[in-house]
């Protein structure tokens, strides 16, 4: 098995670690862990998927990320080190100004994350003037220039427009101008596309790409879109529960799946469908107040075999790929099925 | 004999602003298209191109401005009360937002058993007939007595689908029904609806924006821009692909889950800006964002016709995309982002 390298090799460095990671929520049946022991590294000019169902956590994992997890939730374990520094330990005073200047982040729907009564340049001036000690004649020039980046057509004339006056595609292109004002050295983008219609999503995505090629911003992508996935992404994270299954680079995710909840996801695609039916996984994800003692996919799985009761690690497998599966870590991959899949049942709970 | 036929419908909204002005919106403008029994036609298309709408006129949800809908070659009245004919027609809608077509304060049970109270059904029978549809739709019977609040994404959908096939309907239009779920409940809900249409004598009209999708469950496609649609399929057949520029800039646009596939391909990205449903384009309505565009293309609207054994297409250029978009590349190298 070789490992397929970059053609352009990509600025070097760590940029945010993230070790242990744990983020809870109270609820009446107790405390959910939402993000469960999460680790991983991002590298200047990587662009990081995380898949993952609804409620697998991923949206959770970027919110904390930047210090905004919902309330009554809280990060209660870990630690995020961006450029060694741990987040956690810092006040929200310092939070706020790392997160306008050093890690940034993206929604979904672009036009919830400004404020409809005021023009973008405003806003967009502001969020320069806020960190900076610079004359607003000079944020303005920083926010046109920011609306080029991300090609912008008449980006001085479009700064005297509101919100509501820009289509989806054009507005998160101002958002993402907003959360590069500053240069920031991680932005997350918490699907970022999804909101937008196909044709706006490639141009969107490749804006994404060339920020992380041209600037070696490290990107963390969260995302239920495996197409997208493949198109940008440098490495994997799949999510399931709370917690990673699988980490790897993204031709060995695609290529050589290593837990069976990433075989059932591209098994689901109708872009791979080859036959009538869909091989689509039975049930649904566990509820989080009531997980399954050992593997949290082993009520699902066509592989699951006796020992599956027992918790599995995130065991390395080779080329840097990582599963938490008991099967694939006893196989050093995962083996394929010794028959039909009994999975394929239309007839799930889901 | 079609199921339904539409014969130069046009859906149109006028709109009115304050302080006057205002215009039409063309949802729907001059479309012929027929359904024949017992298959299934998908109908993909991008936000504001009048799927959605086109959906609805099927349904009987929505009458047209002009033309008409004859249903199994009878004409429908162009106004009716909305609604009334689709129930005598069985013909059903189901949605994307499966929680939000389900009743909160009702049980399952309760919803499932809307179009069979409609009928008149009496009690028991009623209750009998729910839990064989639940059966039907994959779902325990344990839900009747739950409310919607308590099912998970699928699980609504399911019941949402349940519901629609209640009265026994010919025809169910599928309005992005599967869009919101996430991708392994997606692939059982699209198994399930396949698995329907083998058992029982129903047709789909599948609406989506996910080509990969309308693909898989759709015997024959339209591909729908700015309220016309530009390519209309006999039969589908994956091999023969869809040679509408916009039909191709759309499979093009959408990225495919293999990265090696992904890195050789080279992705057509549109730069033009879209157009408004209002505002209409002179000529052809893409022409303002096709990679291939001549200044005919500005004058003159192309109409739908036969292009391949399998396709009817509205564009001057139809089958020369290939050729075309080589020699414009080569004609202006860099693309604006």
């Amino acid at each position: 098995m070789e490992v397929t390298e970059a053609p352009d090799s990509k600025p070097d460095g760590t940029v945010l670690a993230v070790r242990d990671l744990v983020t809870v929520y109270p609820t009446r049946l107790g405390v959910v862990p939402a993000v469960d022991q999460v680790g991983f590294e991002l590298q200047a000019g990587e662009i990081l998927g995380i898949v993952g169902d609804s409620g697998s956590g991923k949206t959770t994992l970027a919110r904390s990320l930047l210090g905004l997890v919902a309330v009554p939730g809280r990060i209660v374990g870990g630690e995020i080190l961006l450029h060694g520094r741990n987040l956690l330990e810092f006040t929200d005073e310092e939070m706020r100004r790392v997160r306008g200047t050093e890690i940034a982040m993206i929604f979904q729907n672009p036009i919830r994350s400004f404020h409809p009564g005021f023009t973008i340049g405003r806003q967009l001036t502001e969020a320069v003037t806020r960190h900076q000690r610079i004359s607003r004649r000079e944020a303005r020039a920083r926010a046109v220039e920011a609306l080029t980046w991300v090609g912008m057509p008449e980006p001085a004339v479009r700064m005297k427009d509101h919100p509501h006056q820009f289509s989806g595609g054009m507005l998160q292109r101002v958002m993402i101008a907003m959360s590069l004002l500053n240069e920031p050295a991680v932005l997350v983008a918490d699907e970022p596309t999804t909101a937008l219609d196909v044709t706006i999503q490639a141009q969107i995505l490749e804006l994404v790409r060339r920020l992380a090629v041209d600037r070696g911003l490290g990107v963390i992508l969260v995302t239920h879109n495996l197409g997208m996935v493949a198109s940008i992404c440098d490495r994997v994270m799949v999510m399931y529960a709370g917690q990673i299954v699988e980490e790897a680079s993204v031709d060995d995710v695609f290529a050589r799946p290593a837990h069976p909840y990433t075989v059932g996801l591209l098994d689901s695609q109708p872009d791979r469908a080859t036959g009538a039916r869909l091989e689509a996984m039975a049930g649904g994800s566990p509820k989080m107040t009531a997980l399954p003692p050992g593997c949290r996919f082993e009520p699902r799985c066509a592989y699951a075999e006796p020992q599956c009761s027992q918790p599995p690690d995130l065991w390395s497998l080779q080329n840097g790929q990582t599963a938490r599966c008991w099967v694939s870590k006893r196989h050093g991959k995962l083996p394929a099925l010794p028959d039909a899949s009994p999975t394929s049942s239309g007839s799930g709970t889901g | 004999m079609a199921l339904l036929r539409l014969d130069g419908v046009s859906v149109h909204f006028r709109l009115r602003r304050r302080g006057g002005g205002g215009g039409v919106v063309r949802a729907v403008d001059n479309v012929d298209l027929t359904i024949n029994e017992g298959e299934v036609l998908g109908i993909v298309g991008e936000s504001g191109c009048g799927k959605t709408t086109l959906g609805r006129v099927i349904v009987g949800l929505q009458s047209p401005t002009s033309g008409d809908v004859i249903v199994r070659g009878e004409k429908r009245s162009l106004r009716q009360r909305p609604g009334a004919n689709a129930r005598a027609d069985g013909f059903q809608m189901v949605y994307q937002d499966a929680a939000g077509s389900l009743n909160p304060w009702k049980r399952i049970g309760w919803s499932i058993a809307e179009p069979l109270r409609n009928e008149g059904m009496r009690k028991p029978k009623m209750r009998e007939r729910v839990l064989e549809l639940l059966e039907q739709v994959g779902l325990p019977d344990s839900l009747i007595d739950q409310y919607p609040g308590e099912l998970s994404g699928g699980q609504q959908q399911r019941a949402a689908i349940a519901r629609a096939l209640a009265g026994r309907p010919r025809l169910i239009v599928l309005d992005e029904a599967v869009s919101s779920l996430d991708m392994s409940t997606q692939a059982q809900v699209l198994n399930l609806l396949k698995d329907l249409a083998d058992r029982h004598p129903v047709n789909y009209v599948f609406i989506s924006h996910d080509i990969a999708a309308v693909d898989f469950m759709s015997d024959r496609v339209a591909v729908m821009y700015l309220g016309r649609i530009v390519e209309l399929e006999d039969a589908h057949d994956k091999t023969s692909p869809l040679i509408h520029p916009y039909s191709i800039t759309l499979r093009s646009a959408v990225p495919v889950p293999d990265p090696v596939v992904e890195r050789r391909r080279n992705r057509i990205v549109l730069t033009g800006p879209v157009a408004s449903a209002t505002d209409l384009p002179s000529g052809c309505r893409f022409h303002t964002r096709c990679p291939i565009a001549e200044p005919l293309c500005a004058e003159d609207e192309p109409e739908l016709v036969r292009a391949s054994a399998t396709s009817r297409v509205a564009c001057h250029f139809a089958g020369e995309f290939d050729d075309r978009y080589a020699a414009a590349q080569t004609g202006s190298s860099g693309t604006a982002p």
